[in-house]
């Protein structure tokens, strides 16, 4: 310790006020436990009656009363010589403290910290994450068993409005068959959008995260997308890709999402270019994926992200609308960021980070 | 498609998947015989009287997952209770409208769950499940 205070008395008053001053209880004790300074904080974080001085020499577990470990410690320093202790978050009269005892020069110091406060707000936040816990859990199981009773009902209607056509359509008025048709898309639709809401909803559930190369993992991808690359004839550029750990299905279907969203939203008869990299930053990995496409105007940027928010009619651009917001579910489980840069008939090109 | 099954049973608790079902199995042509029941109880009477002459049970059994009060796992449980000749005739196939993985691992337990699959069926797909299971020489399963 270093001061600029010259004479005994001046240290000694300074010191005096910061004790006296200290929001933190403030004792020191001898050898024998007798208190040898008391500071006002302690008095009024133990809700003692007398006047500070009254408690001067008096030993100190008549003035800490009832608290059975510090007893404890207290003791074992007098009769087995001092050592530091602490007494942590103990329950007194309706507060939380916090009791740290130390050697010093001729005894000990005794700090109180009123953690009653702390100790509320922690106790909320345990009751509130329990709650969250619990009602996340109902509503993965409500997603589940919604999806399932919406999809039956649905599979009857998609199955007779298929049977009539395919084998009673004989006779039928072509209005009639056109309706069918009509009733049967729908549902055929309702059910791949209860699908992809049940994927949504089931993202993180069950896997661990694992080391990947992305190297190879764009391999499967590829291999997956074979068939709309083909179709629309899109050509890759994967540039180099670091190894990193993920959850690996789900990842998968991040980049597999994006990349089938650069193909489809394309301008008509331009040949789809979508390259892939990655940049190392500060503590995370930056992946882009950049498309030549009819892009995003700006107004839009956020709105993508949100389920069930298409920006075109289905005879322009098919989906479910859900694509994105499963992506930045994806990332937000990687803790990470996803955004777009883009601006109309410019092409778009999307981000994402991944912690290392 | 010869008959090659004496009896086929459904069991869902939707008359309409009931119906369906029935009509996509006579229109494969595999069997004359078909039998359906609205819930695990009505499934295990006729299971029940069947076994007293054991060629009347039902060679293939349709099962959904999903009814109400006692679900196909259910009617799986009891079914362990049976008689193992019995049992070694049975042939399950779980029916449900969502492939739930953790039902689709749960299958497992069961010996005489042969497949899982999802709805709605098709022609096509009994006729996938029966010559998957044909080809399968040496299996617990008796269809032909």
């Amino acid at each position: 310790m270093t001061n600029t205070y010259n004479t005994h008395t001046e240290v000694k008053q300074y010191l005096m006020s910061i004790i006296g001053n200290s929001p933190f209880g403030i004792i020191t004790i001898d050898f024998s436990g007798h208190i040898t300074i008391i500071n006002e904080a302690t008095v009024d974080l133990l809700n003692l009656k007398s006047k500070l001085n009254n408690y001067l020499n008096k030993p100190v577990l008549e003035v800490v009363k009832g608290i059975k470990e510090f007893d404890e410690r207290i003791n074992e320093c007098i009769t087995e010589g001092r050592k530091p202790f602490d007494v942590v978050e103990i329950a007194h009269k309706r507060k939380f403290f916090t009791i740290k005892g130390r050697v010093v020069l001729n005894g000990m110091l005794i700090t109180i910290e009123d953690l009653t406060i702390a100790n509320k707000a922690k106790n909320k936040l345990l009751v509130r994450t329990k709650q969250l816990e619990a009602s996340n859990k109902e509503l993965e199981q409500f997603a589940y068993i919604s999806s399932h009773d919406l999809q039956e009902p649905l599979m009857t209607v998609i199955s007779f409005s298929n049977l009539i056509m395919e084998k009673h359509s004989d006779g039928l008025d072509e209005n009639v068959l056109k309706y069918l048709e009509y009733i049967s898309k729908a549902a055929d639709r309702m059910s791949l959008q209860i699908k992809s809401l049940l994927e949504y909803s089931r993202i993180g559930l069950s896997n661990n995260k694992i080391l990947v190369d992305c190297n190879l993992l764009m391999k499967e991808v590829q291999q997956s997308l074979s068939s709309i690359i083909r179709k629309n004839k899109a050509e890759l550029v994967i540039g180099k890709l670091p190894r990193i750990k993920v959850y690996k299905e789900e990842f998968i279907s991040l980049v597999q999402n994006l990349i089938s969203n650069g193909i489809k939203f394309q301008k008509n008869g331009y040949p789809p270019e979508i390259k892939i990299d990655a940049l190392e930053k500060n503590g995370h990995w930056e992946f882009s994926i950049q498309d030549n496409g009819i892009g995003i105007a700006k107004e839009h940027k956020n709105k993508i992200f949100t389920i069930f928010q298409r920006l075109h009619s289905r005879e322009d651009y098919e989906g479910t609308g859900i694509g994105l917001a499963q992506c930045k579910k994806i990332v937000e489980l990687h803790k990470g960021e996803i955004w777009v840069e883009s601006e109309s008939d410019m092409g778009s090109t999307f981000y994402f980070t991944i912690k290392k | 498609m010869e008959r090659i099954i004496n009896s086929v049973l459904l069991v869902d608790d939707d008359e309409a998947t009931n119906v369906y079902n029935t009509i996509t199995i006579e229109d494969t042509g595999i069997t004359d015989n078909i039998l359906a029941a609205r819930s695990v109880t009505e499934a295990l009477n006729i299971l029940n009287n069947a076994k007293e002459d054991i060629d009347t049970l039902p060679e293939l059994i349709l099962l959904d997952i999903n009814m109400p009060i006692m679900n196909g796992w259910y009617l799986l449980e009891e079914l362990k209770h049976f008689e193992p000749e019995v049992l070694s005739r049975l042939n399950i196939v779980m029916l449900s409208a969502s492939d739930n993985p953790n039902d689709i691992k749960k299958i497992d337990q069961y010996p005489f769950v042969i497949d899982y699959l999802s709805k709605p069926l098709s022609e096509d797909k009994i006729q996938k499940l029966i010559s998957k299971y044909r080809s399968k020489a040496g299996r617990s399963t008796n269809i032909r």
